[in-house]
């Protein structure tokens, strides 16, 4: 009798559910299929487009428009000779520095002006003066000035990455809802607990936004500060393909930098993710 | 006042007061604005009984919500004063807990962690109200959303997670701007019967501003009529309905007197 009540009642719930699991396993299966589909454009894209390069290369000279093959060719020749990591690494030590002095000046800068109204009026004019100018353009005087060697890529590549992440770091500062800052005063928060508590975790995707820019941007600074003056980089070594008629060439180095750029932003991306929210650092922080 | 009186005046009056958790004198606030200065509240003198659960009406920019913050601290009022358990008001206290209209969680921490919040602003030692925390979670229907973040919640259980929030570090005055106002109706109901058992049970304090006069009827002792701008108190009526109180409440003739009665008040 129990039994019988016991199998009974549960009934309509349990119809219910397996209703709400078919639902589930349709999603599953539509997930599937999207994924399939989205892999299979994807290559779709990439045979398409070589397919493209192919037939536009036969057209034409290998001195304007190398074919994919000979390209994948000199790749796995500089890979392999080695001829090609010293410039991998010399520009990506630019690159890091570049982005690393960028992102402390461009934090430091946008913490201390979100901090002080009075010091955010005083610096804006020149903040936006510092903008305005064709930075790219001022690549030649830092050369002049800190000569050949990386310490004037690095400053090219800080210059343009300070910025965006500045901009990002005093939005995300300030655009606290005054509800979260009413509620942090009625808590009797002092002014480091609202900033550690309130305002740069709110802050935080703004910032990540800003790193991410800042990454792209001083890749670019890196390479331009590498044409202006240098024998050894990347961007050195598109000077001299270019020089030396060798477009194969310069098509592999830019194709190299292009995934050396993906790679850098990547890593942006992937820290940005210890910091999430249930991410490693939050979780750390909850055991102590 | 004779002389005699003056001099052992301080010490009486303080007597006297000691039957007020809150009593606000005389108070006024004129903000400046762009068009010139705005009266917000007139001459308010309210004195409210500890344990005493009141509710403000009025017509919204009646200067309910600045009343509210001047008593929290929050806001300076342009003259007169309030004193909190005799003692007067010139910032926040830990001795007060806000609920306000939003529940205003911080969306990078878990419910947990949000109800913490103010153990680690106050310098308090977390693991001593991790426990606290989660029997007042349970209470309020949460256990299990410890972990949840608050987007992972229901508007109601979000403004739920607010209370508890603001209950952990036990404040003898609970002060709501609107706690329900976003909440669905049915959710409010049950919201308000769940504050009242918690109200009952601590006998804590209660301020809630409420423009929904039924809401304010089913909660409170007593309920403070504003009028518009400036706000003053128009009319201050005593809620004389048994409790516990429960939806049954509702459906009583007086409840519908009372309803009507301050609808025509507030005009």
């Amino acid at each position: 009798m129990n039994e019988s009540v016991a199998r009974e009642v549960p009934a309509p719930p349990s119809e219910v559910e397996d209703e709400f699991i078919e639902t589930l396993e349709d999603d599953e299966q539509n997930g599937r299929r999207r994924i399939a589909l989205e892999l299979t454009l994807t290559a779709a894209v990439i045979v398409v487009s070589l397919a493209l390069w192919s037939f536009l290369a036969s057209l034409t000279s290998p001195l304007v428009l190398p074919a994919p093959g000979r390209v994948g060719e000199v790749i796995v020749d500089i890979t392999k000779n080695g001829s090609v990591f010293k410039h991998i690494e010399t520009t990506t030590l630019e690159i890091i520095l570049g982005f690393i002095l960028g992102s402390a000046i461009g934090l430091g800068a946008g913490i201390a002006l979100a901090w002080s109204p009075l010091l955010r009026r005083l610096a804006s004019p020149y903040l936006v003066a510092s903008q305005a100018v064709p930075k790219l353009a001022l690549a030649p005087m830092f050369t002049l000035w800190l000569g050949y060697g990386i310490a004037s890529k690095v400053v090219i590549a800080a210059l343009i990455a300070f910025f965006p992440l500045l901009e990002n770091t005093v939005v995300g500062l300030c655009a606290v809802e005054s509800e979260k800052l009413m509620l942090f005063k009625s808590l009797l928060a002092n002014e480091i607990q609202t900033f550690t508590k309130l305002r740069l975790p709110h802050a935080r995707p703004y910032i990540f936004a800003g790193l991410r820019m800042a990454m792209l941007f001083a890749t670019v600074g890196a390479i331009v500060g590498e044409y202006v003056g240098s024998d050894v980089g990347l961007g050195a070594m598109i000077i001299v393909s270019d020089g030396t008629m060798n477009t194969t060439l310069m098509f592999a180095v830019l194709i190299i930098l292009t995934a050396l750029g993906i790679l850098l932003y990547k890593l942006v991306q992937w820290m940005e993710m210890l910091f999430q929210r249930g991410g490693v650092v939050a979780r750390l922080r909850r055991t102590r | 006042m004779t002389h005699a009186e003056a001099l052992t005046s301080s010490a009486h009056r303080t007597a006297m007061n000691s039957t007020a958790a809150i009593r606000v004198t005389d108070l006024y606030k004129t903000y400046r604005s762009v068009a010139g200065p705005v009266r917000a509240l007139e001459g308010i003198d309210v004195d409210i009984r500890p344990g005493e659960f009141v509710s403000l009406i009025g017509k919204s920019g009646c200067g309910k919500s600045t009343l509210l913050q001047i008593i929290a601290g929050l806001v300076r009022p342009s003259r007169g004063k309030v004193l909190l358990e005799d003692v007067p008001v010139v910032k926040a206290s830990r001795k007060v807990g806000l609920v306000f209209q939003k529940s205003v969680l911080l969306e990078w921490r878990t419910i947990l962690d949000n109800v913490l919040l103010p153990v680690e602003l106050f310098h308090l030692v977390r693991a001593g109200y991790v426990d606290r925390a989660r029997e007042l979670l349970g209470m309020m229907g949460l256990a299990g959303f410890e972990n949840s973040y608050p987007d992972e919640l229901s508007g109601g259980m979000q403004q739920r997670a607010a209370i508890v929030r603001s209950l952990l570090c036990d404040p003898d005055i609970l002060l709501m701007d609107e706690p329900f106002g976003a909440l669905d109706a049915l959710t409010r109901e049950q919201m308000n019967v769940e504050l009242l058992r918690i109200w009952q049970a601590s006998g804590k304090t209660i301020i809630f501003v409420t423009h929904d006069i039924a809401e304010a009827v089913f909660l409170s002792d007593r309920v403070i009529l504003l009028s518009e701008r400036p706000g003053r108190v128009k009319e201050i009526v005593k809620i004389e309905l048994p409790r516990p109180r429960t939806i049954e409440t509702t459906y009583l003739p007086q409840f519908a007197d009372y309803r009507r009665h301050l609808r025509e008040q507030l005009g």
